[in-house]
């Protein structure tokens, strides 16, 4: 067997993306790089996966089915283990919930899904295996949370007034 | 069997026929005999306002060269109680003058009289108005005298006596005695009328629909009558004091005037109060002291030559020059030019009148009491009805209905008369039930003329007021359907780009994926993989060409399509800085030719522009050059009668099918996608600006952003 053919090893990437289309292309053509990829379709999915795995690389869609955005996921995410790789993915965000994304340092890429987003993904899964093995917070996913539960909560309630209060703005204005 | 009356008189006008007959030797002509009845009819139905009936007695007493009136009522819920007692300081009758002009109605010795000694034109000329009396109330009393030595000349009519179908008129006995003294103090001569169990509750609200400025009581509406019955907009004092009294226990401004706020809110006559002894100028009716607010339109129509000319004057107040730029003038024309036919103006005669109109000044309109609209005064004193709420002699109303209750003038904010003499127009005659002018062809050519200058005032305030306005708010309706468009075109982009680029990432993965097969399959030839592998760049090429349209879609969505004051300058400074870099990288000369210290302020969507603007700029960065020609740009910021950012550029120009192409569809000839100018260019329409292309040749092209009007 061949390095080419080899079976993508345990995924160490999530991509939560709720279009087949795009997971079908996508989980082939990480599949031919040789890179595992767990896929969940919601956010309660995801973050279930993701304390099972402990993905070091999360993708994920901005418009997430439900209530939700990926943004929220990624940041409850980020403040489980601040040294996952967020990359947040959208179809047409727009400028300002772009921009309230770039604020939220804790997302570390935004691009939008174009033809060749796959290439820069997959950049970024290489850079992610590449990583070392040299002892971090991710490792002790499933032992402990860093972050205390009140703290991620808290967090995530000021995300979630930003958002809200970005609509209730684009709908006064 | 005893005789009748009737029957004694039938058989006398019998005899005396025969006689006449026999000694003239032809039949006698037939006589008019009125019956006493018909004094009843006419003084209970002559006027349908009551307000007329006493309006007539104080134009009595104006003609009377009176300089006081006193109109008091005694007002009590019996009405048998209630009284009324109009008192003048003026001629004053005696018994001989009194039998001469009151018992002959019909008669008049005003209808040949000039002016007064007072220059006052006589103003009851039928001799009818006393017989109004009646409608006021059941009995009569006049007293009068010439001179304080003289005894009072007393007369007492009941209007009941007369409702007698079977009496002639002249069978009435009207009671007089010398001896009577007038219910009133202090006077020394003049005329005083008394009138018992009065038929109406004058501080009560009258029956019927209240127009909207009228007061809500009668006496309160018969003040307001008061107030303009003589013409206020005559020049010096008047010398004619009307005191309105009355004793009813409702507050003053309950029987009085009564504002907006209390018609708005019905009538509440609240609870009686005591009583005050009134003062000596206690109910002086005032007439509106009216000043220029914000418009005044003078005509004069006079004969000029053979001709006739009218004259007109507008003056406008500080605020309204500095708001129009307008300053006071006067345009002499050819009277009745504008309406495209001819006046009878010859049976007419001269007119003159005065508009106020005070938009602007609203509330110091109301506050100065203004009573609302154009009035026709006949030698100083009001013709009836014109000019009452209701009545549409200039066809104000008619013409805000017509054009859907957006007339240039509101009725609310006008105020004025026109003035008529018995003297120069003879042919403007009164109905004998005070209800307007006789209709003939003075009155048609008089209503045409001043229904005409009304259109004239009308116009000049459409163009100069409020047409700069409509404009305005055309502009902020542009404003609002370019960011409701903008809205939706955001919700529409957004959701269209989402759809796209779903299938468009997959696409690119998918190829990404085709591309490790192929370059896995082994045994392949190697021009059908080079074959392979160009098919594969081409379509990533062409999706990547979708990529970029549909992120410069996206671009548009967070223009700010909202219009704020800017100074041009200083946007096209920025957008030149923004892309300078590009230009660089193109290795074309940017210049920004506007001077550092010029500024050009406009009210429009700075965002719209600017991203036009930028648009253009790296449009004109990117076209194509003959080979060898060195690359430049130029902006600027042009001022003429529309304000316009030229953007021009030295490239090989538009050919001419690119050309008829440009703004109908996603052109381009550098290779970029052109939706760009497409998109610019709608967003700027709707917004009312536009994006054109001024001049291009083999030399260069030139486009210009026209921006939308403030």
């Amino acid at each position: 067997m061949t390095d080419d053919e080899a079976e993508p090893g345990a995924p160490i990437i999530l991509l939560v993306e709720d279009d087949e289309g795009i997971i079908g292309s996508y989980e082939r053509a990480f599949k031919g790089e040789g890179i595992g990829l767990d896929v969940a379709r919601d956010w309660g999915e995801a973050l279930a996966a993701f304390r099972v795995a402990g993905h070091r690389l999360v993708i994920a869609d901005y418009n997430l089915p439900g209530d939700d955005h990926g943004l929220k996921l990624l940041v409850q995410i980020k403040l489980l283990v601040p040294s996952t790789v967020l990359i947040l993915i959208s179809g047409a965000l727009s400028r300002p919930a772009a921009e309230l994304a770039a604020q939220v340092e804790l997302i570390d890429h935004f691009y939008p899904k174009t033809s060749a987003l796959l290439d820069t993904l997959i950049e970024h899964a290489e850079d992610a295996m590449g990583r070392s093995d040299d002892e971090t917070d991710w490792q002790r996913v499933g032992q402990e949370y860093l972050t205390p539960a009140d703290t991620v909560n808290a967090a995530i309630d000021e995300i979630d007034d930003a958002l809200r209060a970005d609509v209730a703005r684009k709908r006064n204005a | 069997m005893a005789i009748t009356d009737r029957a004694r008189r039938e058989a006398e006008n019998k005899l005396a026929v025969r006689n006449e007959t026999k000694a003239h030797g032809k039949q006698k002509p037939l006589r008019f005999r009125p019956a006493a009845r018909l004094q009843y009819l006419l003084s209970e139905q002559l006027v349908s306002d009551p307000n007329v009936a006493i309006l007539e007695f104080v134009k009595n007493a104006y003609d009377a060269d009176a300089t006081d009136v006193l109109i008091e009522f005694d007002l009590h819920d019996d009405l048998t109680r209630a009284s009324l007692i109009i008192a003048d300081n003026g001629e004053g009758m005696d018994a001989d003058s009194f039998e001469q002009n009151w018992m002959h109605p019909g008669y008049s010795d005003k209808i040949d009289a000039g002016p007064t000694s007072r220059s006052r034109v006589p103003v009851g000329e039928k001799g009818l108005g006393r017989l109004a009396a009646g409608r006021l109330g059941a009995t009569l009393d006049v007293y009068s005298r010439r001179r304080k030595k003289d005894p009072w000349f007393h007369a007492f009519f009941r209007w009941e006596d007369f409702n007698e179908k079977d009496k002639l008129l002249d069978e009435i006995p009207i009671t007089w005695d010398l001896v009577s003294e007038p219910p009133v103090d202090n006077l020394n001569s003049g005329t005083v009328i008394h009138i018992k169990s009065l038929s109406l509750k004058w501080d009560r609200r009258p029956p019927g629909r209240r127009g909207k400025k009228r007061a809500v009581t009668s006496i309160g509406r018969l003040r307001q009558d008061l107030e303009v019955l003589l013409m206020p907009l005559t020049a010096g004092g008047q010398d004619f004091d009307i005191r309105l009294r009355h004793n009813s226990t409702l507050p003053e401004d309950k029987v009085g005037y009564i504002g907006d706020e209390e018609q708005e809110l019905g009538i509440d006559l609240g609870e009686p109060e005591e009583a005050e002894e009134p003062d000596e100028d206690a109910g002086l009716v005032i007439p509106p002291d009216v000043e220029l607010l914000d418009y005044e339109y003078k005509f004069d129509l006079k004969r000029h030559g053979r001709g006739w000319r009218v004259t007109r004057t507008v003056k406008r107040s500080p605020e309204v020059v500095e708001l129009t730029g307008s300053e006071s003038e006067t345009v002499t024309t050819v009277a009745g030019s504008e309406l495209g036919e001819a006046l009878d103006l010859e049976a007419c005669g001269p007119v003159s009148g005065t508009f106020y109109y005070a938009p602007e000044s609203a509330r110091a309109f109301r506050d100065l009491r203004v009573p609302t609209g154009i009035r026709i005064y006949r030698d100083s004193v009001r013709v009836d009805p014109y000019g009452d709420e209701g009545d549409d002699w200039l066809l104000a109303n008619e013409r805000k209905a017509v054009r859907q209750g957006h007339a240039p003038i509101q009725p609310n904010a006008l105020y004025g008369a026109v003035i008529v003499s018995r003297e120069h127009n003879p042919n403007l005659r009164l109905l004998a039930n005070r209800e307007g002018f006789i209709a003939n062809p003075a009155q048609q050519a008089f209503f045409a003329l001043a229904r005409n200058e009304f259109f004239q005032f009308s116009r000049l305030i459409e163009e100069e007021l409020l047409k700069p306005r409509w404009d305005k708010q055309q502009a902020a309706k542009r404003s609002d359907r370019a960011f409701s468009s903008q809205q939706w075109a955001v919700a529409m982009t957004r959701a269209t780009a989402h759809a796209v680029r779903q299938p468009v990432a997959s696409a690119g993965a998918e190829l990404r994926s085709l591309r490790k097969t192929i370059d896995k399959i082994p045994d392949v030839p190697k021009d059908l993989r080079e074959e392979l592998c160009e098919l594969h760049e081409h379509t990533k090429i062409h999706l990547g060409r979708i990529d970029e349209a549909i992120a410069k879609m996206l671009g548009f969505l967070d223009v700010d399509p909202e219009p704020r004051l800017i100074d041009l300058v200083d946007l096209v400074a920025d957008v030149v800085k923004n892309v300078r870099p590009d230009a660089k990288s193109a290795r074309v000369a940017l210049h920004d030719d506007n001077y550092e210290d010029h500024e050009v302020y406009v009210v429009a969507p700075a965002g719209l522009i600017e991203h036009a603007l930028e648009e253009l700029l790296e449009n004109a960065i990117q076209a194509p050059r003959p080979e060898g020609r060195k690359g430049w740009v130029r902006v600027r910021v042009v001022e003429n009668k529309e304000v316009r950012i030229e953007v021009s550029d030295n490239a090989g120009g538009i050919d001419k099918k690119l050309r008829e192409a440009l703004f109908k569809q996603t052109v381009s000839n550098t290779g970029r996608i052109g939706l760009g100018l497409l998109f610019n260019r709608q967003l700027l329409q709707i917004a009312g600006g536009n994006i054109e292309l001024t001049d291009t040749s083999t030399e260069g092209s030139v486009f210009s952003i026209i921006l939308p009007p403030a």
